[in-house]
């Protein structure tokens, strides 16, 4: 069993100009000690789905559908409370995008870190604040002695993503979401933190799930990538075999739009158009407005995850064999291809 | 790069403080802050000498400096100022100057108790009213703009009415008027702040709402209520005194500067000194908080700079001579500070990264 295991999950949000349908059925599994790459453009959905699993959602959004099982516990059956207390910090621990935004200003880092250390652990406050020390040390800061007496605005971008991390390791946890951890990071930080992330994956065991949206980072540092669009995943495997035979449109697009050394820029191909947006999405194939490969059935079907190779899959309905033919013939299997009711006509005939 | 040079950045970056200590630092900047200030604490002093007199040493020092202040001589009515009575005396005979001393006793306990009252009371509410949102929101900040609504003295003289005249119901009374303003600058607060990452990362480390509210947002809003306070102490003693002069509130002997303006009213035009030194007083005092409040709203608002840009640049002129290592163009690009391209980042990131190695 899979220390991570997330089916149909399904966050709305519901907004005056309708339903946002930011989650709209994501399946993945993260394995114990294991890091999976949840990667796809802004809006896609990444930091919702991360979200929802520790039901961070605030209103107007709501977790409506979906199983989430971690390490045998169901977390969408639990309550508020049970999560906070058992789950939030301890098992699961965050960090969070923009290290200057997210310790707050007022305390000093020693004393965050040993806040949540306190609240989590029967430490006493003694204790806490040496084992908050002792993180700070784990993680790479100079004088952690010193450095864990003083306020977040002395410390650099770096320095505090690498007190974020700390504290996200506070309570040993099985697994760490890391949420675009170095977005707001220039280059040679990033390359810090991630070779620190790496360092923690490979001494404590712990799984890591990176959100991003920066396939370089995926590169470095993931067992597996999951790509998503428009609150689905497209794909997933792991990251040579993605890299290397890309079998959705959208993953395929995204490779070639990505700047490598060996590539000259005028090679790029971006993807055009922009992503539709999630309140009306289109019918069927979600991708198949910016598809250069769309055909007649792509709008009626919701494409199933197609299984294409070992641990890998691809959601679209080139991989199945029925509709390789010239002229598709009349499906019967409504089950794996469910058309989304509500917005699945009007969609069809608004291209 | 000296290593002189890496301390200095590190000192400069010591300087920018954020929140309550770092208002309190700006604050040099500003004459008129420090004037209040100044007249603040000797206020301050002049209250705590008195009370100490009165509660353990029986009017000792008051006796021998001046006179007592609660001594009738009727001998002395209406004296004008003197050398033996520096501002005259009252219809008893009572020395003005020694009641006045000890009148700041009562206005600095009525503003500091009673806006104690209202700063707890207004920020707990108004923290959780704006914490919780929806209904309770509605509920707790509809309520307390209803009692908003009324004039503050005609309550406070309503409350002093049912509650009868004493000095803890002029403290009730002014504390409980002044919840509502403390309610809603917390509550605005509080809801810019419950959106910053800093609390939703708190909420993803699992601590419970109480934490959060108490630990993580309320100190982030503190200091703007802060300003509110010492500002309103100002309107909070002018209120007491205006209670006292219509007879509710402070009851005699006690000298209370409120007190002393009604009964100078009979004889305005032949002791006029018993009405203006009290008067002048209360003019003092209020006008002491407001200039200290108003350097404190400058100081804390990012917009305004209380230190005039001339003086900025003298500073950083006499900086530069005094330590020549200054002149380093990174270390004194202060407007890049900040920045991605800061000098200063690089510089702390550099050094992150050789510390990695």
């Amino acid at each position: 069993m899979s220390l991570l295991e997330v089916s149909d999950l399904r966050t709305y949000f519901y907004t005056e100009a309708g339903i946002v349908r930011a989650v709209d059925g994501v399946d993945f599994e993260v394995e114990a000690g294991e890091s999976l790459g949840l990667v796809g453009e802004s809006g896609a959905g990444k930091s919702v789905t991360v979200k929802s699993l520790l039901g961070l959602i605030d209103v107007p959004g709501k977790v409506v559908d979906g199983e989430i099982y971690f390490d045998g516990q169901a977390l969408h059956e639990m309550s508020e409370q049970e999560l906070r207390q058992n789950v939030r910090g301890s098992d699961i621990s965050f960090v969070f995008q923009d290290p200057m935004s997210a310790l707050n200003p007022v305390h000093t880092v020693g004393s965050q870190i040993a806040e949540v250390v306190e609240y989590h652990t029967d430490r006493t406050e003694a204790e806490a604040w040496e084992r908050a020390v002792t993180l700070l040390d784990d993680v790479g800061i100079p004088d952690a002695e010193q450095r864990a007496d003083q306020y977040p605005h002395e410390f650099s971008g770096g320095m505090r993503q690498r007190v974020l991390i700390a504290m996200a390791l506070s309570c040993d946890p099985k697994l760490i979401i890391a949420d675009e951890p170095t977005t707001a990071l220039d280059v040679t930080i990033q390359a810090q933190i991630i070779e620190l992330f790496e360092e923690i994956q490979e001494k404590y065991g712990t799984a890591i799930v990176y959100v991003t949206h920066d396939l370089g980072v995926v590169r470095e540092v993931c067992d597996r990538v999951a790509v998503m669009y428009l609150g689905k995943i497209v794909e997933s495997a792991p990251y040579d075999e993605l890299y290397q035979d890309p079998h959705h449109p959208y993953t395929q697009m995204l490779m070639r739009s990505v700047v490598t050394p060996d590539r000259d820029v005028s090679e790029l191909e971006p993807i055009q158009g922009t992503m539709p947006s999630a309140v009306d999405p289109p019918s069927g194939c979600r991708f198949r407005t910016r598809c250069p490969r769309e055909f007649d059935e792509c709008g009626r079907y919701e494409p199933p995850r197609i299984q294409v190779g070992e641990n890998h899959d691809s959601a679209c309905l080139l991989h199945d064999e029925q509709f390789e033919r010239e002229e598709p013939a009349l499906h019967l299997d409504s089950g794996a291809a469910e058309t989304d009711s509500t917005s699945g006509s009007r969609g069809a005939y608004d291209e | 790069m000296s290593t002189d040079t890496s301390t200095n950045i590190q000192n400069k970056e010591f300087e920018t403080e954020s929140g309550i200590l770092a208002t309190i630092k700006e604050l040099r900047h500003s004459g008129t802050a420090m004037g209040g200030l100044l007249i603040v604490s000797l206020l301050l002093v002049m209250a705590i000498v008195s009370t100490v007199d009165i509660v353990l040493l029986d009017k000792a020092i008051i006796k021998s400096l001046f006179a007592d202040p609660h001594e009738m001589n009727t001998l002395q009515i209406y004296a004008p100022p003197s050398m033996e009575h520096p501002m005259g005396t009252d219809q008893y005979g009572r020395d003005v100057l020694a009641r006045i001393i000890y009148g700041s006793r009562v206005a600095l306990a009525i503003g500091i108790i009673a806006v104690g009252i209202g700063f707890f009371g207004g920020v707990t509410l108004g923290a959780f009213s704006a914490y919780k949102g929806g209904y309770v929101d509605d509920i707790i900040m509809r309520a307390l703009e209803t009692l908003y609504s009324i004039p503050g003295l005609v309550l406070a003289m309503t409350m002093m009415a049912i509650l009868g005249p004493s000095i803890y119901n002029l403290f009730f009374a002014y504390g409980i008027i002044g919840i509502p303003a403390y309610a809603r600058v917390i509550r605005s607060e509080v809801l810019s702040i419950r959106e910053e990452e800093y609390i939703d990362a708190a909420k993803a480390a699992g601590l419970s709402n109480y934490k959060i509210l108490f630990r993580e947002i309320i100190p982030n809003g503190l200091s703007a209520v802060l300003v509110q306070a010492t500002l309103s102490m100002g309107s909070v003693i002018i209120g007491a005194a205006a209670l006292s002069f219509l007879g509710f509130g402070v009851q005699p002997p006690t000298a209370s500067w409120g007190r002393m303006l009604n009964t100078a009213q009979s004889a305005l035009l032949i002791a006029p000194w018993v009405a203006i030194f009290p008067g002048l007083m209360i003019f003092i005092t209020v006008m002491g908080f407001n200039m200290l409040g108003d350097g404190l709203r400058d100081a804390m608002d990012p917009r305004t700079s209380l230190r005039s840009p001339k003086m900025e640049a003298l500073e950083e002129y006499a900086d530069r001579v005094a330590d020549p290592t200054k002149a380093d163009p990174v270390g004194s690009d202060d407007w890049l500070a900040g920045t991605a391209l800061s000098g200063k980042d690089a510089r702390n990131d550099a050094t992150d990264g050789g510390e990695r190695q």
